[in-house]
């Protein structure tokens, strides 16, 4: 395993510049999920560092080497994509197997037989080692594809959305697999989701991307407590964190130059003496939690509420903001501190 | 006004049963959410009281009307398949009307209708725009807007979220469940994912293996799960099940697990071979003491929440806590349970023994 690198990175496609200036330095052994919508460039930066793409400007770095002007196969990376590709006609082994079997890579059958049994245990198909890989069912296609990037050791994994054409169910089991192999083997891993729970599951760090630049990349906890941007602030949170103005809802004036004013759901109190007059226009059962929408004045809010609140559709209510709750933005939608 | 029964409706596909018998009604008003895993038998359900399926045998009933043998256009109800699919080269406007326009109303009337749906989805402004120029959710609007201005007795949905990315089905799923807060038409909907349906119904129906398991409200359904099927489908992440001792009367307060006992609500039934304790992720709490020790493996961060998992003797548990419960990987822990919420589970069966029994 090895660390990786972007220096001032920058890649175009005709006009528009799906890469900008991005520096983006992980560690070995590190998970970084980078997290954004469709469009951000994502996938382009992934690209980037396998050598799919070739950057306009900057550094390509893996294991402390340049390797900018490298070809793919030179950098020794893996790659899994979202739609798994296997070769359907080989066994499960086979499939496995193949990384290992390349020209140039060759390693005794032996070793080979080793290798793919101890990665087939790993990630629970071991028993399947000898079916087709059409007779498997979405879900363990979907391993056998992670597990031939495992196979073999590169000094970098790269994932591209691997498990989202995955029903929710066994997405979340293999997201918490995906998690535990990455620790037993000390994997460098870069990953691509635009689902946030799956982000925050899998990370050492998080990356936010928009429109090609990097906004922010830190811990979970920390871009949730402390987004540099309003960008990076509705990046995580579900539902999205509420955005208000200053003195909006009994909130105080901020600090200078406050613009916008954060207040995440859960920091929303309802049916408080002394509160703000609001309307409950729907309400969203999510099991553990419910989200409450509210009309206060001329604004939309959300609240995460626990079950227990009586509260219906319709209903006229209260709410306060809980104090030192806000996260306060300028006008160009930074943090101010 | 629109009420919709199934009286014990019944389809087969040559020798493979596709719903058995079943009877129930939804309501004048009712969202309705028909959820279960592909292959239930909740699509097939749903074409039946569309008329897109013949039963095998029982009968459908609209408004009171047995409308078993009726034509799918015979029967006044909308069904929506493709929701977000509009005609790129027309404007707002004309994507709306075009149902109307094809069925030959008049032109004064249509524009009426037309103008009346645009200010019910506040979207008045933007009527005579294309909507290749419009933003995602305005599009979605339109769309929506499409599927009710034929003001159908009801609406019946198959997925019509399941194209979309995750961020923007849930801005749909409130869009969707704000406007019928505002029209109020009977709405039946068929899902496979559980946030979608707990997000959206008045009331759930949980089918697996063409049976219905369960109907009732989100909150009852969560709290109170009939099957160890329903209580493990719906919810995430999932409820944790202990394998527990059985060979307990009827009225037993406590179960034994590996490595504890833990308090239950009383028993409503004997279970005379092996139990199964189910116990939601936040139903369980993390301190310095409680029935079942264990060690802290995995921490998640969720946000407002965090996911906790302890490997006990009883198998490795999920516990959501707040996020100001501070532990660590390694961390030796206590486990202690919120009894009234808790749920036991015949083994044998299957069925909950926490709930009053069913019939069906």
């Amino acid at each position: 395993m090895a660390d990786a690198e972007l220096i001032g990175v920058t890649k175009r496609f005709g006009e528009t510049v799906a890469v900008d200036n991005v520096s983006l330095s992980v560690r070995d052994g590190e998970f970084v999920v980078l997290l954004g919508p469709t469009g951000a460039g994502k996938t382009t930066l992934l690209r980037l560092f396998a050598g799919l793409e070739e950057a306009d400007h900057g550094t390509v770095r893996i294991a402390g080497h340049d390797v900018t002007d490298e070809p793919p196969a030179a950098r020794d990376v893996a790659f899994v994509f979202q739609q798994y590709s296997l070769y359907p006609h080989y066994s499960v082994f086979d499939n496995l197997a193949f990384p290992l079997r390349a020209p140039g890579r060759k390693r005794p059958e032996s070793e080979i037989k080793k290798r793919v049994t101890e990665i087939a245990q790993m990630l629970r198909i071991g028993a399947k080692l000898k079916n087709r890989a059409t007779q498997l069912s979405g879900g363990e296609m979907q391993r056998v594809s992670i597990g031939r990037a495992l196979v073999r050791s590169p000094n970098l994994f790269l994932m591209d959305e691997p498990l989202s054409s995955l029903d929710a169910k066994l997405r979340e089991e293999l997201r918490a697999e995906l998690k535990r192999i990455q620790q037993e083997l000390g994997a460098t891993v870069i990953y691509v989701t635009h689902d946030q729970l799956e982000a925050m599951g899998l990370a050492d760090r998080i990356g936010i991307l928009s429109e090609g630049k990097l906004v922010q990349l830190a811990g979970p906890r920390t871009i949730y407590e402390e987004p540099v941007s309003v960008t990076a602030a509705q990046r995580l949170g579900n539902p999205a964190i509420n955005l208000l103005r200053p003195g909006d809802m009994g909130l105080p004036d901020g600090p200078m130059g406050a613009a916008r004013a954060g207040v995440r759901p859960e920091d929303v109190r309802v049916g408080t003496v002394g509160g703000i007059p609001a309307k409950v226009i729907n309400i969203e059962h999510l099991g553990a939690d419910m989200v409450a929408l509210m009309e206060v004045g001329d604004q939309t809010i959300h609240a995460l509420l626990t079950t227990d609140q009586a509260i219906h559709e319709g209903d006229g209510t209260t709410v306060t903001v809980r104090p030192g709750a806000p996260i306060w933005f300028d006008q160009h939608d930074n943090r101010i501190h | 006004m629109a009420e919709i029964a199934l009286d014990s409706v019944h389809k087969a596909f040559g020798s493979f049963t596709a719903v058995r018998p079943t009877s129930f009604t939804v309501r004048d008003g009712e969202f309705f959410v028909m959820l279960g895993p592909s292959g239930c038998g909740k699509t097939t359900t749903l074409r039946m009281m569309a008329g897109l399926e013949l039963p095998t045998s029982g009968r459908i009933l609209l408004d009171g009307e047995d409308v078993t043998w009726k034509r799918a256009a015979e029967r006044d109800i909308a069904f929506v398949f493709q929701l977000f699919a509009l005609y790129p080269h027309m404007t707002a406007r004309r994507n709306i009307n075009f149902p109307l326009r094809l069925s030959g109303m008049g032109r004064r009337e249509i524009k009426e209708r037309t103008e009346e749906v645009a200010r019910l989805l506040r979207i008045e402004p933007i009527l005579d725009r294309s909507v290749s120029g419009l933003a995602a959710g305005d599009r979605q609007r339109v769309a929506l807007g499409r599927a009710i201005v034929r003001r159908a007795k009801a609406f019946l949905m198959d997925e019509p979220l399941g194209a979309l990315d995750a961020e923007f089905r849930e801005l749909m799923c409130e869009e969707l469940r704000v406007l019928h807060n505002r029209i109020g038409a009977t709405t039946v909907y068929v899902t496979h994912d559980q946030l979608e349906a707990m997000a959206m119904a008045d009331r759930i129906c949980v089918m697996n293996h063409a049976e219905v398991l369960q109907i009732g409200p989100p909150t009852e359904v969560y709290a109170k799960p009939a099957t160890r099927f329903v209580a493990g489908f719906i919810g995430a992440p999932a409820m944790n099940f202990l394998p527990a001792d059985g060979n307990l009367p009827a009225g037993a307060t406590r179960v034994d697990v590996r490595g504890g006992t833990i308090d239950v609500p009383p028993t409503r039934a004997p279970l005379p071979t092996a139990a199964v304790l189910g116990a939601r992720p936040e139903h369980i709490v993390v301190g310095a003491q409680g029935p079942l020790r264990g060690m802290v493996t995995a921490v998640d961060y969720m946000g407002a929440r965090q996911l906790i998992t302890v490997e006990t003797l009883a198998g490795s548990l999920k516990v959501r806590a707040p996020n100001d419960v501070r532990v660590r990987d390694g961390e030796n822990v206590s486990l202690s349970f919120l009894t009234d919420h808790l749920s036991v589970f015949d083994a044998a069966t299957d069925r909950s023994v926490t709930i009053e029994p069913q019939n069906g």
